[in-house]
């Protein structure tokens, strides 16, 4: 599947837009992802593993709670971590 | 009283066109205005951020120049700052005046939104409050209540427009600031270099020497959405039939992100 990543997560992928991942869920996606990127884990997740508020998921243009990351996803299927605003 | 802070500013060629000081410099000096209304009154800007987690995203604002002012007209001027908060700690708002030898000549209106990093060292944040030590330091006449004003659909609504030109925008390192987000700063030059364009394509149009020649009398920007690094949008630009008003959207793949009405002193 693919994973799209925007906002001011981008500089902690390395400014690459889009990831091909193997994934079952969304959690192993996410996780495929930090496994690229070392740094990406503490920007995205909290100490208990959840999505921080401030960045929204989003399946095929469908927004899914930062709690869904067991859902079930396809191959076929595009998952966006976007961020909803930045402090400056 | 409200709390204010004044400094001189020293005119120089870059700030200016040959009209008027650059509309996208009156926002940066503000913006340094505003860090040193925070440093002098509140908390210095990097430690609210740093310390207090706490940021302010640009909502709205709106520069009128009052009066014409040129690289010639003085060597310094004076810009004032006063702030102020909405009760619940959720919105500043943020009055500057830009005052020459013969009085002032343009006054900046802008309301921020007060955000709270959500930490992780990326900035990413969600609305929220200004933290309750932080809100304490206003006192009742630096507190206002109510929304966002909202000056830019009752003046847009007033006039007739016709779609003109669209372009693409994307956004590129220059035009964003800390959190990789792109500054209302940027947004003056961006939506005259769209007008710029269509009036040089425009041919024998009588309004093309507005276009390109006419100074900015008032700019107002409302900002809904960010846009940040990299991303790409649209910015389509109507116009009014005299050529004096301009009504320029920042259209991104789903959403309207910024609409900025340009007005233009007639030559």
């Amino acid at each position: 599947m693919k994973v799209v990543v925007s906002g001011t997560l981008l500089r902690f992928v390395g400014y690459q837009r889009e990831t091909e991942v193997e994934a079952a869920t969304i959690r192993e996606a996410i996780s495929a992802l930090e496994a690229r990127h070392s740094g990406l884990r503490n920007v995205l997740r909290d100490g208990d593993g959840a999505v921080r508020a401030s960045h929204q998921l989003f399946v095929n243009g469908e927004q899914v709670g930062r709690n869904a990351l067991g859902q079930s996803v396809e191959r076929s299927d595009v998952l966006e971590v976007l961020t909803a605003i930045a402090g400056g | 009283m409200s709390l204010s802070t004044t400094f001189e500013v020293v005119v120089d060629t870059g700030m200016c066109s040959a009209q008027q000081v650059h509309p996208w410099w009156m926002m940066s000096i503000a913006m340094n205005a505003w860090a040193r209304w925070l440093r002098d009154h509140l908390v210095p800007f990097r430690e609210l951020v740093a310390k207090h987690a706490t940021g302010v995203v640009i909502v709205g604002n709106d520069l009128e120049y009052l009066a014409p002012f040129t690289f010639f007209d003085a060597d310094v001027f004076e810009v004032t700052v006063t702030a102020r908060v909405r009760e619940d700690g959720g919105l500043l708002w943020f009055d500057v005046d830009y005052v020459g030898p013969a009085g002032r000549w343009a006054q900046l209106q802008t309301v921020g939104r007060i955000v709270r990093m959500s930490g992780g060292g990326s900035l990413a944040a969600r609305p929220g409050v200004l933290p309750d030590p932080l809100l304490e330091r206003f006192g009742p006449e630096d507190r206002f209540s109510g929304g966002v004003p909202r000056a830019l659909e009752p003046t847009a609504r007033e006039l007739s427009w016709s779609p003109e030109r669209t372009s693409e925008l994307r956004m590129h390192r220059g035009y964003c600031e800390a959190a990789d987000q792109w500054s209302f700063i940027e947004l003056p030059r961006i939506v005259a270099e769209a007008r710029e364009s269509w009036a040089l394509g425009a041919g024998e149009d009588p309004r093309v020497s507005h276009g390109l020649g006419a100074p900015v009398r008032r700019l107002i920007t409302e900002l809904t959405r960010p846009l940040f690094i990299f991303d790409s949008a649209t910015v389509s630009t109507e116009i009014d039939p005299t050529g004096l008003h301009y009504l320029h959207r920042i259209q991104g793949a789903s959403h309207v992100h910024a609409t900025v009405y340009e007005e233009l002193r007639p030559l």
